[in-house]
C-alpha cells in the first residue's frame, strides 16, 4: 500500500523536476543570446594570470 | 582575457543581471578542498558498497586482495601523473584538456567520450543498485509485493540531476555530507563486527583452510580479478573535473585528491576485512549489496539498518558527483565545438553546464533499467564493465600523455604546481598494469571489450569525418605556455 | 570555411558555424551511436550465466568447508540467500584451475581491434597536433617562442 503511494510520487515527482528543468533551459535559451551563454573560457584564472603562482613560466 | 577579469562576483543564489553586451559567463569559483574530497570520495566510496565484490567472483577471497594492491599501484601511479598534470592544466575537462594539449584533437575527443562514458555508466550502476536495495529493504521491512524498480531509478537520476542544475556548491556541499556518513558507516562495521578482534566474530578458517577456497581459479583468477579490483578506486581521478570551479584549484585539488585516496585505502581494507570474514566467498561473489549483507549476518538490525542507509547514500554520492564530472567533460568539449556548441552554454544564473546535464539524464536511466528491464541483475556486471574499460583506456592514454609532457615541455621550461618523482617508472607501470586489466577483462567481458572499442572506433570516425570542420585549429590550445619543443 | 592570413603569416582556418539544426542532428547521431552499439549489443548479446539446473541439496551436504556451510546458515537464517540460490552459487563457484580457457582466435581478434583503433587514433591525432601547432604557435622557427601568450 504505502509502496504504491511512494512509487506514485516518485513518478510525480520525476516528471516535475524533469519538466522543470527543460521548461527552464528553454526559457533561458530563449531569453539569453547564445554568444552569451557560449562565452566562458577554458581554464582557471591562476593559470592565465600572470601574477599568480602558477603561470607559464618561460 | 579581459572577459575573465571583468566576471562579477558569483553569488550562487541570486539571479544574475541581464547580459551586459561584453560580460562573460563561466562556472562559478565556489568550491574548496571538502568539496574534492566529497566529489572524489564520494563518486569511488560507493564502490565499496557494491562492485569490488565481483573480484571475489573472479579469483576468490586472495584474489579479490591482491587486486586491491595491485590496482591501488595502477592508482597511485595516476594520481602522481595526474597531479603534475593537472596542476599545469587546471580546466573543467580534466584528462580531455590534457590530450588536447598534450597529444592531439582526435585523442582530446576519445578521453572526452572515455570520461563521459566512464561517469555516466557508473551513475546507470549506482541508480540500479539504488532501486535494487529499496526492493530489498522493503522486502526486510516485511513488505513481499513487487516494487517498481523504475520508479526509483528515475527518481534518484531526476533529483540528482535537478541538484546538479542548480549549482555546483550545495551539491557537492551534500556530497560532503553524505560521503562523510557513508564512510563512518563502513568504521562503525567494523566495529560493529568487531574487527578490532579477528577471532571473535569474524571467520578466516574458511578462507585459509585451502587453497582452493582463497585462490579457486588459480593465479590466472588473481588476473580476472583485476578487472573488479578497480572499483576499490575508480573515479577518484575525477576531481580533475572541478578544477575550474575552485576557489584555488591549485591547492584544493592536490589537497581533495589526496586526503580521498588516504580514505579509500582505508575503505577498502576494512570493506574487505569485514566482508571476507562474515560472508561465504561463493555468496559474497555475486552479492549485489555485499556490506549491507555483512550487517545482516550480524543480526544487529540497528547496524542492518545504518548498512542500508550508507549503501544508499553512497550510491547517492556516486551517481552525484558522476552527474557533475560527466557534464562537465560533455560541456568542455561542447566548448571546443567537439560536440555541438550548444552544450558549451553556462547557465546564467546557477552557472552549471545546464545542456550537458539534461542531455545525459535519459543516457543514464536507459542503462540503469537495462538490468531490470531484462530481468537479469548480473547485467549490472556489463554496465560497471563498460565503465571500467572506459576508464581503463583512459588510463592507457596518461602514459603517451606523460611522456610527451615531459618532453615538449621539458622541467624548466613551463612552471609545475608538483613534479613527481622518478619519472619514466610511474607511467611505464601504469602502461604495465593497465594491460593486465585489459587481459583481465577480455578474460571476462570479451564481448564487451570488443564493443566497446567499437562504439569508440565509429565515434572517432565520425568525428574525423563529419565533425572536425567545426573546430578552429589554433584556438583549441589555450594554456599560456610556449611553443611546444620539437614542432 | 575561407583562409586568412593572419599576422604571423600562417593560414588560419575559419570553421564554419553549424546551424541549430545540424547541432540537433550532430547531437541525436552521436545519441543513437551511443544507444545503438552499446544498448543494442547488451540487449542482444546478454551474458550466458551457468543455466543448467542444480539439485537442492541441504547444507550439510554440499562440497564447502564447515565455516562456510556455517555462515550459509546464518544467511539463510536472515533471508539473505534460500537453499536453491546457495546450491547454485556452489555449483557456478567450484574450484577449478581452468575456469578462463584462453581462445587463442578471439585474443587476436580483440588485441587487433584494439590494435587498429589505438593506431588509427594516434596517428590522426599527430597530425591534427601538427595543424594546431602551426596555427597556434605560427610556422616552426629555430626559435621556440610563443605569441600573446603573457600578456
Amino acid at each position: 500500500m504505502i509502496v504504491d503511494i511512494l512509487e506514485w510520487a516518485a513518478w510525480i515527482i520525476s516528471a516535475g523536476l524533469g519538466g522543470w528543468m527543460l521548461f527552464d533551459a528553454l526559457k533561458t535559451g530563449r531569453e539569453y543570446d547564445e554568444e552569451f551563454l557560449t562565452t566562458s573560457v577554458e581554464g582557471t584564472d591562476e593559470l592565465f594570470d600572470p601574477h599568480a603562482s602558477v603561470g607559464g613560466a618561460r | 582575457m579581459t572577459e575573465i577579469e571583468s566576471r562579477p562576483p558569483q553569488v550562487p543564489g541570486p539571479p544574475a543581471p541581464p547580459a551586459p553586451p561584453r560580460e562573460g559567463l563561466s562556472l562559478s569559483k565556489v568550491l574548496g578542498p571538502i568539496h574534492i574530497w566529497g566529489l572524489g570520495v564520494g563518486i569511488v566510496l560507493v564502490g565499496e558498497f557494491m562492485g569490488w565484490n565481483f573480484a571475489v567472483g573472479k579469483g576468490g577471497m586472495f584474489g579479490a586482495l591482491i587486486a586491491a594492491w595491485v590496482v591501488g599501484v595502477l592508482y597511485t601511479c595516476v594520481a602522481m601523473i595526474d597531479s603534475e598534470v593537472t596542476s599545469t592544466v587546471a580546466a573543467a575537462g580534466g584528462q580531455y584538456t590534457q590530450a588536447k594539449h598534450t597529444i592531439g584533437p582526435l585523442m582530446a575527443f576519445n578521453v572526452g567520450l572515455f570520461l563521459v562514458l566512464e561517469y555516466t555508466m557508473l551513475e546507470a550502476a549506482d541508480a540500479n543498485v539504488m532501486s535494487y536495495l529499496a526492493t530489498t529493504i522493503s522486502g526486510q521491512l516485511g513488505y513481499h509485493g513487487s516494487v517498481n524498480q523504475y520508479a526509483f531509478i528515475v527518481l534518484a537520476i531526476m533529483v540528482l540531476a535537478f541538484l546538479n542544475y542548480r549549482g555546483v556548491l550545495a551539491t557537492l556541499s551534500i556530497n560532503f555530507i553524505i560521503t562523510g556518513i557513508a564512510f563512518l558507516a563502513i568504521v562503525v562495521l567494523f566495529f560493529g563486527t568487531q574487527g578490532f578482534d579477528p577471532t571473535s566474530q569474524l571467520h578466516f578458517s574458511g578462507l585459509t583452510s585451502s587453497e582452493s577456497n582463497g585462490l579457486p581459479y588459480g593465479w590466472l583468477g588473481v588476473f580476472a580479478a583485476l578487472q573488479f579490483g578497480m572499483w576499490y578506486y575508480l573515479g577518484i581521478e575525477g576531481t580533475c573535473q572541478a578544477a575550474e570551479e575552485c576557489r584555488s584549484a591549485a591547492r584544493s585539488i592536490p589537497l581533495g585528491t589526496m586526503t580521498g585516496i588516504i580514505t579509500l585505502l582505508i575503505a577498502a581494507a576494512l570493506t574487505w576485512f569485514v566482508c571476507a570474514g562474515t560472508l561465504p566467498w561463493q555468496y559474497l561473489g555475486v552479492s549485489i549489496t555485499p556490506l549491507f549483507d555483512t550487517a545482516l549476518m550480524t543480526g544487529t538490525k540497528s547496524l542492518a539498518i545504518l548498512l542500508a542507509i550508507g549503501t544508499i547514500l553512497a550510491t547517492l554520492a556516486s551517481a552525484n558527483g558522476c552527474i557533475n564530472d560527466a557534464s562537465r567533460a560533455w560541456f568542455s568539449m561542447g566548448r571546443d565545438n567537439y560536440l555541438p556548441a550548444w552544450f558549451g552554454a553556462i547557465h546564467p544564473r546557477y552557472r552549471t553546464p545546464f545542456r550537458a546535464i539534461i542531455f545525459l539524464v535519459p543516457v543514464a536511466i536507459a542503462f540503469a533499467v537495462l538490468p531490470v528491464l531484462l530481468n537479469k541483475p548480473e547485467l549490472l556486471g556489463t554496465i560497471i564493465t563498460f565503465s571500467i574499460l572506459s576508464a581503463l583506456l583512459m588510463y592507457s592514454f596518461m602514459v603517451p600523455n606523460m611522456f610527451r609532457f615531459r618532453r615538449l615541455w621539458p622541467i624548466g621550461t613551463l612552471h609545475r604546481g608538483y613534479t613527481h618523482p622518478f619519472h619514466p617508472l610511474p607511467a611505464i607501470t601504469l602502461g604495465l598494469i593497465a594491460a593486465m586489466v585489459l587481459f583481465a577483462t577480455f578474460l571476462g567481458y570479451g564481448t564487451v571489450l570488443v564493443t566497446l572499442v567499437v562504439f569508440y572506433l565509429l565515434a572517432s570516425v565520425w568525428f574525423v569525418v563529419f565533425r572536425y570542420r567545426y573546430v578552429a585549429r589554433g584556438k583549441q590550445f589555450t594554456m599560456p605556455w610556449p611553443r611546444p619543443k620539437g614542432y | 570555411m575561407t583562409d586568412v592570413n593572419a599576422a604571423s603569416g600562417v593560414r588560419v582556418y575559419q570553421p564554419p558555424k553549424q546551424s541549430p539544426r545540424g547541432q540537433l542532428v550532430d547531437s541525436v547521431i552521436i545519441l543513437v551511436l551511443l544507444m545503438v552499439v552499446l544498448f543494442g549489443v547488451t540487449y542482444f548479446v546478454q551474458s550466458s550465466t551457468s543455466a543448467t539446473e542444480v539439485e537442492t541439496r541441504p547444507l550439510s551436504e554440499l562440497p564447502i568447508t564447515p565455516t562456510e556451510k556455517q555462515q550459509y546458515a546464518v544467511a539463510i537464517e536472515h533471508g539473505i540467500v534460500d537453499l536453491p540460490t546457495a546450491n547454485q552459487q556452489v555449483a557456478d563457484n567450484k574450484q577449478d584451475s581452468n575456469k578462463y580457457p584462453i581462445a587463442v582466435g578471439t585474443l587476436i581478434i580483440t588485441f587487433g581491434v584494439i590494435g587498429i583503433y589505438l593506431a588509427f587514433v594516434y596517428l590522426v591525432s599527430f597530425k591534427e597536433y601538427r595543424e594546431v601547432i602551426r596555427e597556434r604557435f605560427g610556422p616552426p622557427s629555430s626559435t621556440a617562442s610563443s605569441p600573446e601568450a603573457d600578456s
